[in-house]
């Protein structure tokens, strides 16, 4: 039994036994007093030991304090007044003199400090982790001036071999000065820009890498001899795989020996058949085994990431070829019709609309890419059927006037393109060979079979900083078990996503800033951890909006903070003292009084 | 002993004590001289004459606090007096003659002069020795040991390098054993560059020059290696076997680097680069490329050249070619034309040459093709472009070939021109004949002809034409469309039907150019039929100045130009003659095929090279090395592999991947200071690597495409 029970109990007892002898006393003088005096007695006994305890309304105006992040400036400090308080052992060095109180725990100190039920973030803002433990507390935020620098940037940091890595962003100058702002790897200086004074500018830099694996470039601004930012741009350049190419032509041209002897160039496993006569034909292995192709069946086409045939080809494949090459392209095959005969009739057959337009015979063919700026030279006169314009067929390639020539459809999980142009090998003749080769390999890498990655990864946030915790999300093909996932050589364990199953997420503590390899099943690969200083501008900006996104979401919501608040408070154990002494005080000098006078 | 001895003896020990304190000065004023000397001659790259400077002023100074020859014999005295006292205080009395002194002193003299006698004085004590030796000792070797002080402000810099005392540059990773460097560099004699010597050992020289190092060493060396391009090794025989100085002289026509090896010992890498003789710069300023000279104008070609080398030029001269004839008849005549100057071997000249085309015996309608040669002293030939020169030929402009068959886009007023140009060269020919108002009435009237002509021409192009002049001739045809509307009172009811309201008003306005008939030609067409009749206009002008001979050229001129034309309009397409035997349908496609074979070809590609893949992987691996503190076994392999290339690379251009290689080197023997090296080398490696053209890249899909392909697979269920 509890102790509050017995002490009721016995001060119950004690009460009977008290009242009982009074009761029967025999001087009857001042019973109902003497009575009265008991029961107070008894009861300010019992509320010494059970202090009586009052709700008050509570008053959540005078609580609150002021939270000083990172960037908050000497203006704002002094605005705050007294009751300041910062985590940031940094910022409470150079703000020690403007009396600004150090707290090495927020959450600690708030709990020790249940009164406090608002706070006033300054400077750039809170994390979101430490947002969301000030859930009970009404924010307020005052952000200061946007910081100046490498406001926002992006890359594509996972290239393949000969691609362009392409850095974009924003740089902000808030100062008077110009500002040399540019892109550096390998030693070299590779592009770059002036920002004028006072000015914002989306800057686009570009350039070629030349290293196969792991690199940091790096992006620098200097104004006058201090540089002012010196951010670490990392990216990975993987070796290109090219994939399986099999060209099926109706018959011997240039068009395709140019294009095979041009795929061969490139290291690509390429079959080229060629219909020589009825049913024979002559056929080309190129960086691949020699096998039986005089038929296309679904095995040779599974491992095909490209088909390149011609009309009269693939007009003359059997049905069941047919079906095979139907199925693998929507499986993911690449299938490249060139339908340069301007036959209209065997075109609707594919569903390919032409239009004819013989006025243009005499007319030179200048090729367009869509989406890219790059100039061919003209392929000669000669052509007069193009593709027409429909809603289920993108255009690649077209003339300068917008006549259709090279055009793609998704056809499953692959890609269908049609090209209507007859020959483009004049280009290699006439020495123009990076037309050619841009050419085609726009054209084929649109069409080309992807390949699947064992495993893709992101981290949370796209600057993950060593000091802050590490998230990274992955994506596992093999979803029947738990993937095996290490970082920098220690297993980390991972947690699948509630409902895609090839959704997992690791988090912790990465320790090491600068590349950390990450194995997930066996398989490697590398992300980049930022040092505390890098970036900072960028982050900051960062934290800033999400901070005035929360913040702003919290106070516009009615929260349970709003409602009215009690707290209980004791009432002073010195007015039951008083009693219990006033009560005994009389019972006693009642008494004594009576033997007296008795 | 008496007075005379004692006064000798103190008069030696005077000269002792004044030598003791000249060497004490002397030793101390080393002890200043030769640290401050040392600095300087290192620090600043000061001669020796500094080491002399500083001795004697701090000798000076150093005295003249203690000034060595004011002592004299009686601070010998006092010494004595104070250092014995069995003198009483009396030595001083021996200084003094005998005659100024007393009794009592005599006495004493006396008595003085036989205890000094018995007195052994030092002067020189075992401490002053070794007071002396050691400001000696200390002054010595502080200036032993400051050269070898890293000095902090240049040398960290590449390429240059101090000099010290004994003319060699240091800061070049040298072997300290090497004292004196020389190299001399010979250029060859055609270049007139003098000889010149250097003591850096990066070096830049003429092609073929002829380089001499001389080398000496402060100790004497066993064996002393040149490796030049860190293949080709060259031991070095010692001047008279002593081993210690060494020279080697080779003749250079290969850029490249080298290293020294002593004892086993590889210094840095150094350059050899090659300036690369330059062949002559032709540039010919006049004429053009290609000068057509027209009828009438002077048969004179002024030529101007100008011509550069670096070195000198040894040649120049004009190789012209003439083509003569026509059709299968044409015959090449080559001929070589000198300048008439005398070649000095001048680095730079400026030629002029006129070119008497009928000296050539160039007739019209004949071509010159002509280039001018130039040989620079070294032997190397260099040639302009071809140059053409044709004189038009009047005699075919006049035939009638060509115009007889074909199609013939521009009516027949082509006879005209050639009708006027005939009837103005015999006009020519006849003007001594008559009388010179026929002559200018006949000029006038060809000039009216040419008229004619401009305007039937103009008519083409839509001009605006006249009819004062010639009206009545044939205005048959729409011509009269043309004529000026300024007829408006005469009858236009009888022009214009009734009620044709263009007609009427076409009567009424003054037309000009006829926009309707300007479309007949193509724009090129009419821009010759442009050129053509502006040389008629000053045919007409000089006609009706009566200047027919002057004339002439214009008229020729126009008729070339409408001969041009009428080619220009022309196509020609070659007979044939082959007979294609009738196919017979049925067979086609029919025959058997089951014993012919089908081609199978099977080609594999391997890469030889593995340059690229190499350095592509270097780049990466460099790029953690900045990081890591180690690298794997891999990037080690990588290393070395990489090191090959960049040696064939520098051996090339030694100025652009030197560095690298040294970096290379720098950053194998294990350095602390990592960076810098790495982006030397990463600078060169990138430069080593081609620019790269975009090959098709597969994309790539998310690893679960397993989901997304059960959705798709369920999507096109629904679908059906």
């Amino acid at each position: 039994m509890e102790f509050k029970y017995i002490a009721l109990i016995a001060c119950v007892v004690l009460g009977i036994v008290l009242l009982f002898f009074e009761y029967r006393r025999k001087n009857r003088s001042y019973l109902y007093a003497r009575l009265a005096a008991t029961v107070l007695l008894v009861i300010c006994l019992a509320l010494l030991i059970f202090p009586v305890q009052y709700e008050v309304k509570e008053v959540s105006n005078g609580h609150s304090i002021n939270l000083l992040t990172t960037g908050t400036s000497k203006d704002q400090v002094l605005a705050t007044g007294v009751s300041s308080f910062t985590t940031d052992p940094g910022l409470y060095q150079t703000l020690k003199k403007s009396r600004v109180k150090y707290i090495t725990d927020l959450i600690y100190y708030l709990s020790d400090h249940p009164e406090i039920r608002h706070i006033n973030v300054y400077g750039y803002g809170l994390s979101l982790e430490e947002i969301r433990q000030l859930n009970k507390y009404t924010l307020s935020f005052h952000p200061p001036k946007a910081p100046s620098g490498i406001v926002s940037a992006s890359w594509n940091n996972k290239l393949k071999s000969t691609e362009f890595l392409q850095v974009q962003g924003t740089f902000s100058n808030q100062a008077n000065k110009t500002v040399k702002f540019y892109l550096e790897g390998f030693g070299t200086r590779l592009d770059s820009l002036t920002v004028p004074g006072g000015k914002n500018i989306n800057f686009s830099f570009r350039d070629q890498p030349k290293q196969t694996g792991l690199a940091v470039y790096r992006l620098v601004a200097i104004a006058g001899n201090d540089t002012i930012a010196k951010e670490p741009v990392p990216f990975e350049v993987k070796p290109d795989a090219p994939g399986a190419i099999l060209m099926l032509s109706s018959a011997p041209d240039f068009e395709f020996k140019f294009l095979k002897d041009w795929l061969f160039d490139h290291q690509y496993p390429l079959m080229l058949r060629n219909r020589i006569s009825k049913d024979k034909f002559s056929t080309d292995f190129l960086n691949t085994p020699v096998v039986k192709l005089e038929r296309l069946n679904t095995a040779q086409l599974q491992k095909t990431a490209l088909l390149i045939i011609d009309e009269d080809e693939f007009t003359a494949l059997g049905a069941g070829e047919r079906e095979a090459v139907d199925r693998a392209s929507s499986r993911g095959m690449g299938l490249l019709i060139r339908a340069s005969s301007g036959d209209q009739k065997k075109l609707q057959e594919f569903s390919l609309h032409t239009e004819n337009i013989p006025s243009l015979k005499d007319q030179e063919i200048v090729p367009e890419l869509k989406n890219d700026t790059y100039r061919f030279s003209a392929l000669p006169a000669g052509q007069t059927s193009f593709i027409k314009p429909a809603s289920d067929y993108k255009m690649l390639v077209q003339t300068k006037a917008g006549k259709g020539l090279v055009s793609s459809r998704i056809n499953g999980s692959g890609t269908l393109l049609y090209s209507v142009i007859p020959t483009t090998y004049n280009w290699v003749l006439d020495g123009k060979k990076s037309d050619y080769t841009v050419f085609w390999s726009s054209i084929i890498a649109a069409g080309i079979r992807k390949t699947t990655e064992s495993f893709s990864y992101e981290t949370q946030t796209s600057f993950p900083v060593i000091s802050e915790k590490l998230t990274l999300n992955l994506e596992v093909a093999d979803t029947k078990k738990m993937p095996q996932v290490s970082i920098n050589q220690k297993s980390w364990s991972p947690s699948q996503h509630p409902q895609f199953d090839s959704s997992w997420q690791v988090s912790g503590w990465s320790g090491q800033s600068g590349w950390n390899t990450i194995a997930v099943n066996g398989n490697q690969s590398a992300f980049y951890v930022y040092d505390n200083t890098d970036w900072n501008s960028a982050r900051y900006i960062k934290r800033l909006n999400f901070n005035n996104k929360l913040i702003n979401n919290q106070n516009g919501s009615p929260s349970a903070s709003k409602a009215p608040d009690f707290a209980k408070e004791d009432l002073s154990l010195w007015w039951f003292y008083a009693g219990f002494l006033l009560s005994a005080g009389f019972l006693w000098y009642e008494s004594k009084n009576q033997e007296q006078n008795g | 002993m008496d007075r005379q001895e004692g006064r000798n003896k103190i008069e030696n020990l005077r000269l002792k004590w004044q030598m003791l304190v000249f060497a004490d000065r002397f030793c101390i004023s080393l002890l200043f001289a030769l640290p401050l000397s040392a600095a300087f001659m290192h620090f600043f790259g000061l001669g020796n004459w500094v080491l002399l400077l500083f001795v004697v002023l701090s000798f000076i100074s150093c005295s003249l606090f203690k000034p060595f020859w004011k002592i004299s014999t009686h601070d010998v005295a006092r010494f004595l007096n104070i250092s014995h006292p069995e003198l009483e205080e009396s030595s001083g009395l021996l200084l003094q003659e005998t005659s100024q002194l007393n009794t009592l002193q005599l006495f004493q003299q006396q008595k003085v002069a036989e205890t000094l006698s018995g007195i052994k004085v030092q002067i020189l004590s075992g401490n002053t020795i070794i007071r002396l030796s050691a400001y000696l000792l200390t002054g010595v070797l502080l200036f032993i040991s400051i050269p070898y002080l890293k000095s902090g402000n240049v040398s960290g810099l590449p390429g240059t390098a101090e000099q010290n005392s004994h003319g060699i540059a240091r800061g070049q990773g040298l072997p300290p054993q090497l004292n004196r460097i020389q190299v001399q560099i010979i250029p060859p004699a055609y270049t007139g560059v003098s000889s010149r010597k250097q003591n850096q050992l990066s070096i830049k020289a003429e092609n073929g020059a002829i380089l001499r190092w001389e080398m000496q060493t402060s100790i004497p060396v066993k064996h002393f290696k040149f490796i030049f391009n860190d293949k080709e090794k060259i031991n070095l025989q010692s001047e008279n076997g002593e081993g210690k100085s060494w020279t080697l002289s080779r003749k250079m026509v290969k850029p490249g680097f080298y290293q020294i090896e002593m004892d086993g010992k590889k210094s840095d890498l150094y350059q050899v680069e090659l300036i690369a003789d330059r062949p002559v710069v032709i540039q010919i300023t006049q004429p053009k490329p290609h000068t057509t000279i027209d009828f009438g104008e002077a048969k004179k070609v002024n030529m101007k050249v100008s011509l550069d080398d670096d070195y000198g030029i040894q040649n120049a001269y004009i190789s012209a070619t003439l083509a003569s004839g026509k059709g299968e008849g044409v015959s090449f005549t080559e001929k070589k034309l000198v300048f008439n100057t005398s070649f000095n071997a001048q680095k730079s000249m400026k030629l002029q040459k006129e070119l008497d085309l009928n000296a050539l015996g160039m007739k019209p309608g004949d071509e010159l093709y002509f280039f001018v040669a130039a040989t620079d002293n070294y032997g190397q030939a260099s040639r302009s472009d071809v140059y053409f020169v044709s004189i038009a030929d009047t005699t075919e402009l006049m035939s009638l070939a060509g115009m007889t068959s074909g199609v013939n886009l521009v009516p027949e007023y082509f006879r005209s021109q050639r009708q006027i140009i005939m009837d103005t060269e015999k006009l020519l020919s006849e003007q001594s004949k008559i009388t010179v108002q026929q002559f200018k009435t006949r000029s006038n009237d060809l000039g009216t002809d040419q008229k004619l002509l401009r305007m039937r021409y103009g008519k083409f192009l839509g001009e605006e034409s006249e009819t004062e002049i010639g009206g009545g001739h044939d205005h048959d045809e729409e011509g009269h469309d043309h004529e000026e509307g300024h007829s408006h009172g005469k009858e236009p009811e009888k022009t214009a039907a009734f009620g044709d309201v263009q007609a009427i008003m076409d009567s009424y306005a003054h037309k000009h150019d006829i926009a309707e008939d300007a479309t007949f030609f193509e724009p090129e067409v009419k821009s010759r039929l442009k050129a053509v009749l502006t040389e008629m206009w000053s045919s007409e002008l000089k006609l009706r100045t009566y200047q027919p001979q002057e004339a002439l050229p214009f008229a020729y001129k126009a008729l070339r130009l409408l001969k041009d034309l009428q080619q220009k309009s022309r196509a020609f397409v070659a007979k044939t003659t082959v007979k294609v035997s009738q196919l017979k349908e049925e067979k086609r496609f029919s025959g058997e095929l089951d014993k012919i074979g089908q081609p199978v070809m099977e080609q594999k590609k391997v890469k030889a090279d593995q340059r690229d893949e190499v350095l592509k992987k270097g780049l990466s691996y460099l790029e953690t090395y900045k990081t890591a503190s180690k690298i794997d076994a891999g990037a080690t392999a990588n290393f070395w592999e990489m090191e090959k290339y960049l040696v064939v690379s520098a051996v090339d251009h030694p100025d652009t991947y030197l560095p690298a290689l040294r970096a290379i080197r720098e950053l194998r023997s294990g350095t602390s200071v990592k960076q810098p090296l790495i982006d030397r080398i990463q600078k060169a490696v990138r430069k080593m690597l081609e620019q790269e053209v975009t090959v098709p890249q597969a994309g790539s899909d998310l690893p679960s495409s397993d989901l997304y392909q059960q959705y798709f697979n369920q999507l096109k269920k629904d679908l059906r």
